[in-house]
């Protein structure tokens, strides 16, 4: 069975320069490597043979390649633009290099809405870049801002889905849910929270009624939104019908959210999300060096369904959603 | 929701009903007068029913087990073709929400196949609804059909591309003493998902899916208990193979060459389980009219917490791809 993993994380030099460590993050990365049993810094620097070797060992056949969280969301475009582009570039050698074991999503500068659409075209006009991955809000500015849209008007005109990927809560939502417990803000939790209210934003804005062929995906079998989309939509709907919006909340989550199997190894959640979106609309993915290769390989082989639908998820939904080519 | 297509919706006529049938089903349905008298209806009781509930298409085959149950072959061959006659003339009239499966004379797999190219060919069945095993010539002598006489009757199935539905009949009690003065172990109680997934099997283990991987069969009641044990069926065998013909996994072939749909199993734990182990694309709707009632098929459906894709393709979809229907009127809208 082919598998095309699709939030599979590198870093640069430049991220590794920029993105400021702290004590939270430095525990994080410690511990948890030594839990999974390779070196996470290490091994999202190399986008190359190291990398394969893990890919190969696990029979991972393709990478959807994206920069790491929290990537040039961090910054502001004067470190932003020059990032995004570094690593873009980073990620289209080495596609170019094995262009059959590997693919990639375009980190975008957010801090200049203009130049993260131009970019976006870039990618996937000139290098072939299957979409673009965020990560989360700006330096504390949501997606939903209008400043942001013309990004979206880019990539439902190319045809192309945004990944939105965690990042820590919003600074103001650290301090008041998470000081003193910093160690729950990560991917633990808080990434899941931020990212689930992030794509509520989007919804109630209304992007989806100005740019209804946009399709978000969102890691870790949807960020708790398959689980809770009745009761959002049951003690929403009235309210989103005053704000204007065309449709119920629930209609978008069926008609624009894509959600993959990174990190989220639990069968009780994939049943649910297999239920409330369908097996078409859920697509692999590992979140390396977060978690080994092995566990989401293990997970995909393993978990209770029909081989037709295992097929799906492993590679057919990504060839088809992403344009990939098929051999 | 609308446009739902149905595909395991019964009908008699007259020679259909033998006056022993009749009888037992008297005995066993308090509501079997009112049954009897929507078997025998087409032109009355369906379409305002369908209409209320958002049935857009029925796809008719005979109950259970006529064609199957008259051990002579040329009587069985006089029946089957009026049989097809009447729901050809029928759907010649209501092109667009009704459609039929051929019922076959299996007590002659030569008239079969007659019988099947001209329902296919001429009168544009979508298949053949075949009631389980065949009693010919005696009553007594029972042909499933794994037998060798059907290798080219499923070669000429396979051909025409185009299903078989092996909808339940009851076993002779003669051979199944477990089920002797336990009436209600009978028919769709129980008796009829015993017979037809150890039919299923025996279809699978012969090696005929090896032989003609294209061929569809569909199993009704979500797959007539197959889903729950299939793997443990292909784990025991694994142990001990006893010499299957068979070259893959049966739940390969489950997955590759069965249908389910829902008729008369309108249960959401046993349906999840199906969808776990064949996927929303082999499942599809269906009520098991007139046994069944049609407004609680639909509700438990309509209602149904699934995504609305996979809804419309059980729905709607996987019969149009399956049957071919995009061409009619059907798909248009």
């Amino acid at each position: 069975m082919k598998t095309i993993a699709i939030e599979e994380h590198f870093i640069t030099p430049m991220y590794r320069e920029k993105v400021s460590a702290n004590e939270f993050r430095n525990f994080y990365l410690t511990s948890r490597s030594k839990q999974i049993g390779h070196d996470i810094v290490e091994q999202n620097a190399d986008i190359g043979a190291d990398r394969l070797r893990y890919m190969d060992a696990a029979g991972v056949d393709v990478q959807v390649l994206s920069f790491g969280s929290p990537g040039p969301q961090a910054f502001g475009a004067d470190i932003a633009v020059p990032m995004a582009r570094d690593a873009n570039d980073r990620a289209y050698d080495t596609v170019r290099a094995h262009p059959t074991r590997f693919a990639a999503f375009a980190a975008l500068p957010t801090a200049d809405p203009n130049e993260s659409a131009k970019e976006l075209d870039r990618c996937v006009a000139k290098l072939g870049f299957k979409g673009a991955m965020i990560h989360g809000h700006t330096q504390g500015s949501f997606l939903d801002e209008k400043k942001y849209w013309v990004i979206f008007e880019a990539a439902q005109a190319l045809d192309v889905p945004i990944y939105l990927h965690p990042t820590l809560p919003h600074p103001d939502a650290v301090k008041a849910y998470f000081q003193g417990y910093e160690d729950i803000a990560r991917a633990g939790w808080g990434f899941a929270v931020d990212t689930s209210c992030h794509f509520l934003r989007i919804v109630f804005a209304g992007v989806f009624d100005a740019y209804p062929k946009l399709k978000f995906i969102l890691g870790h079998l949807g960020e708790g939104l398959p689980f809770a989309m009745h009761r959002l939509n049951d003690h929403t709907w009235p309210a989103a019908a005053r704000r204007g919006l065309k449709k119920t909340p629930l209609q978008y989550l069926k008609d624009n959210l894509l959600v993959t199997t990174s990190g989220n190894w639990f069968e009780p959640a994939f049943l649910c999300t297999l239920l409330a979106l369908g097996a078409d609309n859920i697509l692999f993915a590992i979140d390396w060096p977060y978690e080994p290769n092995t566990a989401g390989i293990e997970f995909l082989k393993n978990i209770s369904i029909s081989d037709t639908d295992r097929e799906k998820i492993a590679h057919k939904n990504a060839e088809r959603i992403l344009r990939m080519e098929t051999p | 929701m609308e446009g739902k297509i149905a595909l395991e919706e019964h009908f008699a006529i007259p020679e259909t009903i033998n006056p022993a049938h009749d009888a037992r089903y008297a005995s066993w349905f308090p509501a079997w007068p009112d049954i009897k008298r929507r078997l025998l209806d087409l032109e009355q009781m369906r379409l305002p029913e369908m209409d209320k509930h958002g049935i857009e298409l029925v796809i008719l085959g005979l109950h259970n087990p006529a064609v199957q149950g008259i051990p002579d072959a040329k009587q069985a061959a006089d029946v089957a073709r009026k049989a097809n006659d009447t729901v050809a003339d029928f759907v010649a009239k209501h092109a667009g929400r009704f459609a039929g499966f051929a019922s076959l004379p299996m007590q002659d797999p030569d008239l079969a196949i007659l019988e099947l190219t001209r329902c296919i060919k001429d009168l544009g069945f979508k298949g053949t609804m075949v009631n389980g095993f065949s009693q010919i010539g005696d009553p007594t002598n029972v042909v499933y059909l794994d037998d060798a006489r059907y290798e080219p009757f499923w070669a000429k199935l396979e051909e025409l591309d185009y299903p078989l539905y092996l909808h339940p009949r009851d076993p002779l009690l003669s051979r199944e003493p477990i089920l002797e003065g336990h009436p209600w172990l009978w028919g769709s109680a129980w008796a009829f998902g015993v017979e037809t997934a150890t039919h299923a099997l025996r279809l699978m283990a012969s090696g005929l899916f090896d032989r003609h991987p294209k061929l569809n069969v569909i199993l009704g009641h979500l797959g007539e208990g197959l889903p729950f044990m299939i793997w443990r069926v292909d784990h025991r065998i694994k142990e001990t193979p006893r010499s299957i013909p068979a070259k893959r996994r049966m739940a390969e072939y489950l997955g590759d060459n069965f249908y389910l749909t829902v008729s008369g199993n309108f249960r959401t734990p046993s349906f999840v389980d199906a969808m776990m182990e064949v996927g929303s694309d082999r499942i599809m709707f269906s009520v098991d009219y007139p046994f069944e009632k049609t407004v609680e098929a639909c509700t438990w459906f309509d209602e149904l917490h699934i995504s609305d894709r996979d809804k419309r393709k059980i729905g709607r979809e996987n019969a149009i791809s399956l049957f071919k229907l995009a061409k009619t009127k059907t798909a248009s809208r």
